[in-house]
């Protein structure tokens, strides 16, 4: 009588993953710069280059690409543990993220031989930075409606057009583009196609957005006849649609989605114990502890899922919703928290922290999908739709 | 697994066949007795003894789905709860005893030398029996008692399980239950399961009547704030099926000492916000006698509070984690689960 998307069967992290962590742990401890709170909080908005190359030599990039294109041929369970750790410090993973996460995935699934050959060693030798375009000034949520057109011409494709909100687009090599090559908007998820493009390549100008915190992370990007080789073509010509569905589903499956507030937690409850302790203080760190365990168990289980030749695109979804909700709480819970108990005194560096968590934190629900678009997935899953 | 999974549908089976006597009270009322003595013919209350007292033998790990079941079907009646203890106390349960609804009752401060209170105490229209426990003082040696013998008082809400129970004569303590045992995450542990299983119940119940019901000309299942309201609906129910399937699979002798009250905490936090959510969609008819909403509505309310509420298991997880066993959530992880 369940409702088969509400089941998440329970699959604890195989006791074969510890030394994996250990190992993790280890080298997190002897390269560890020193980081700041704010720099933690960032994490995998954080570009660090040196310290992707350490991770790739370490075999901590790429761990699920089978060996013969240089990566290291492990399950899914042992890519969690090593980026659940990276998470759960802080680390400034953003240079190799998307590469890791959903284009070596994608180009495995969909990719040529040649393509297999050519990109993935890179990615595990974090010798290639990849980053997504899919938004575009006029298509948001609204993907399918994406205007950018590459035109096919002799040995190629011509790409013209504009894409935005391009995370790290100033510093990686590479973007995953979905772009229009038949039809019109109105032709929907027909006639849209994924290619590879090398951003060294003439016609392409890059201009930066800062954030409200003032960073600069994400760009605009602008194509005038960009010359795209034939073999930049990833999947079908037509394809794109379905190919982008697939790579939406490894962005959102992740447990970086449950785990962005975690070192203002553990910041916090350095602080709760160096102190005396505020009578509200257990209860709320019981609410976010029993959150994260639950959501632990749920992201495991859809990692289970993935394993196990599923797609687990709904709870994927669910995992999402629930754990950037969460994500969101914790800097406003524990700021709130802070601010009610004067007797305190707490650091500048903690303070600074939780106050660029609760700038920030908006966006934990609109990248990668927004909280509405999510629910209205869910909802079909339900059969509502 | 195999083997659980046919007595499982066998349970599953015996429960929707009762689901046409509407389990208002176990002994009370014609229906409630025979509901309740087909479930006692079925041998399913010793499925957790030992199997050469002719249980089945079952661990809380294999437990988890009995108990959502249990919660799905017949939230009125201690059926998950009389499961365990059946199992855990098998020696001290006499012929008469044996076949008894039994709950867990919480000893209350205001208790003496000369007499046992117990407040709100669940399914207390229902059981027969109830192990009393202390939650606060596990050196307090747990007792078997007879509601028979108790002053019961019912709140003057009967449409709540819980009934206010008071043993006034020492010698009707009754018998120490003497071993040690965490009775509290236990009965926090099957309560999450079970309240899993009305949460199932309801969501199912609320997304076909938003299928039916139609207005300005279509069902209401079609409007985007209802789809919305429902996901967030099945995202709380979500988390109670992972967590509480989680605690079970990892409480393998004993209930887990800290993710029992996880589970509690997280399912009693989905129970507020998914019933709210429930009756919302629903309208009127919902909070109905005749319509059977409210069956799973109210046992949830109860439900909630009963064996720590979701801020009491919290705190004392809380203050784990703060008391500085572990660092951060990362040793949290490598340490506990
Ligand atoms: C930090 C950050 C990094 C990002 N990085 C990248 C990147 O690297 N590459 C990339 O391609 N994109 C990136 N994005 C863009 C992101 O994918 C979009 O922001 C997202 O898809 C939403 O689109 P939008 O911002 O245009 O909002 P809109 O789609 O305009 O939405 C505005 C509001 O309308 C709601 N809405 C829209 N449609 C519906 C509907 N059908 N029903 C109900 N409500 C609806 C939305 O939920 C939202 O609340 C990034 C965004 C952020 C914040």
């Amino acid at each position: 009588m369940m409702t088969a998307v509400t089941n998440f069967e329970a699959k604890p992290l195989p006791k074969s993953t510890r030394a994996l962590r250990e190992d993790v742990q280890t080298f997190l401890r002897s390269y560890k710069p020193k980081l700041t709170e704010i720099q933690k909080a960032k994490s995998w908005m954080g570009f660090d280059r040196e310290f992707s190359k350490a991770l790739a030599k370490k075999g901590f990039i790429g761990l699920t690409v089978p060996k013969k294109f240089g990566g290291q041929g492990k399950d899914g369970f042992s890519r969690f543990t090593v980026i659940e750790e990276l998470l759960l410090n802080g680390m400034p993973v953003g240079a190799h993220w998307i590469a890791d996460r959903q284009s070596a995935p994608l180009i495995l699934k969909y990719g040529t031989e040649e393509q297999k050959s050519f990109y993935l060693p890179k990615i595990c030798s974090a010798d290639a930075f990849f980053c997504i375009g899919m938004s575009e000034p006029n298509s948001g949520s609204d993907l399918a409606s994406v205007r950018t057109r590459a035109t096919k011409i002799d040995g190629g494709w011509s790409l013209s057009g504009q894409k935005i909100w391009t995370t790290n687009a100033h510093l990686c090599d590479f973007m995953i583009i979905l772009v229009r090559t038949s039809g019109t908007a109105e032709d929907r998820h027909e006639g849209l196609s994924q290619f590879i493009v090398d951003l060294k390549q003439p016609g392409i100008d890059i201009r930066k957005i800062r954030d409200l915190t003032g960073d600069h992370h994400f760009n605009e990007v602008f194509f005038n006849e960009v010359f795209l080789p034939d073999n930049c073509l990833v999947g079908k010509e037509g394809a794109g649609w379905q190919q982008v569905i697939s790579e939406l589903a490894f962005e959102r499956s992740g447990p970086e989605r449950i785990y962005s507030s975690i070192t203002l937690f553990d910041a916090w409850i350095q602080h709760s114990r160096d102190t005396a302790l505020t009578s509200d203080a257990p209860v709320l760190a019981g609410k976010i502890l029993t959150e994260l365990i639950t959501l632990r168990a749920m992201s495991l289980s859809v990692v289970a899922k993935i394993e196990e030749g599923e797609e687990p695109v709904i709870e994927s979804a669910i995992v999402k919703d629930l754990g950037t909700e969460l994500e969101q709480m914790i800097p406003h819970a524990l700021a709130e928290n802070l601010a009610t108990n004067p007797e305190s005194v707490v650091s500048q560096e903690l303070l600074s922290a939780l106050a660029y968590g609760m700038q920030i934190s908006p966006t934990y629900s609109l990248r990668g999908g927004t909280r509405e678009i999510l629910r209205g997935m869910i909802a079909r899953g339900l059969g509502l739709r | 697994m195999n083997d659980n999974k046919a007595l499982l549908e066998g349970f599953s089976d015996l429960l929707e066949s009762l689901s046409s006597h509407p389990f208002t009270s176990t002994t009370d009322g014609e229906n409630g007795s025979t509901a309740w003595q087909k479930i006692v013919d079925s041998g399913f209350l010793g499925i957790m003894a030992n199997e050469n007292a002719g249980g089945a033998g079952l661990a809380i790990p294999d437990m988890q789905a009995f108990w959502v079941e249990s919660g799905a079907n017949a939230p009125e009646i201690p059926l998950g709860l009389s499961m365990l203890i059946s199992g855990l106390i098998e020696k001290k349960l006499t012929s008469e005893t044996k076949n008894l609804p039994i709950s867990i009752a919480l000893r209350s401060v205001d208790s003496d030398e000369n007499t046992l209170r117990c407040r709100s105490a669940a399914f207390g229209s229902s059981a027969e029996y109830f192990v009393v426990i202390d939650p606060l003082d596990p050196t307090w040696s747990p007792r078997l008692l007879p509601k028979n013998d108790a002053d019961q008082e019912d709140l003057s809400l009967p449409s709540s399980s819980h009934r206010n129970l008071t043993w006034s004569n020492p010698h009707s303590f009754g018998e120490k239950i003497d071993f040690s045992y965490p009775w509290l995450e236990a009965a926090a542990l099957v309560t999450a399961c079970t309240m899993t299983g009305s949460l199932n119940r309801i969501l199912e119940i609320t997304l076909e009547y938003s299928k039916q019901r139609s207005q300005f000309g279509k069902q209401i299942s079609k409007f985007q704030a209802i789809q919305q309201q429902l996901s967030v609906m099945a995202e709380e129910i979500s988390a109670a099926n992972a967590i509480t399937q989680y605690a079970c699979m990892e409480s393998l002798e004993v209930p887990h000492p800290l993710l029992s009250g996880v589970a509690k905490a997280r399912t009693s936090q989905a129970a507020e916000k998914s019933l709210k959510i429930a009756h919302a969609v629903h309208g009127a008819i919902g909070i109905t006698e005749e319509y059977s909403l409210q069956r799973f509505t109210r046992a949830l309310i109860d439900w909630k509070t009963d064996f720590g509420s979701e801020s009491f298991w919290n705190k004392r997880i809380g203050k784990y984690l703060l008391g500085g066993q572990t660092k951060n959530f990362s040793e949290f992880i490598t340490t506990n689960l």
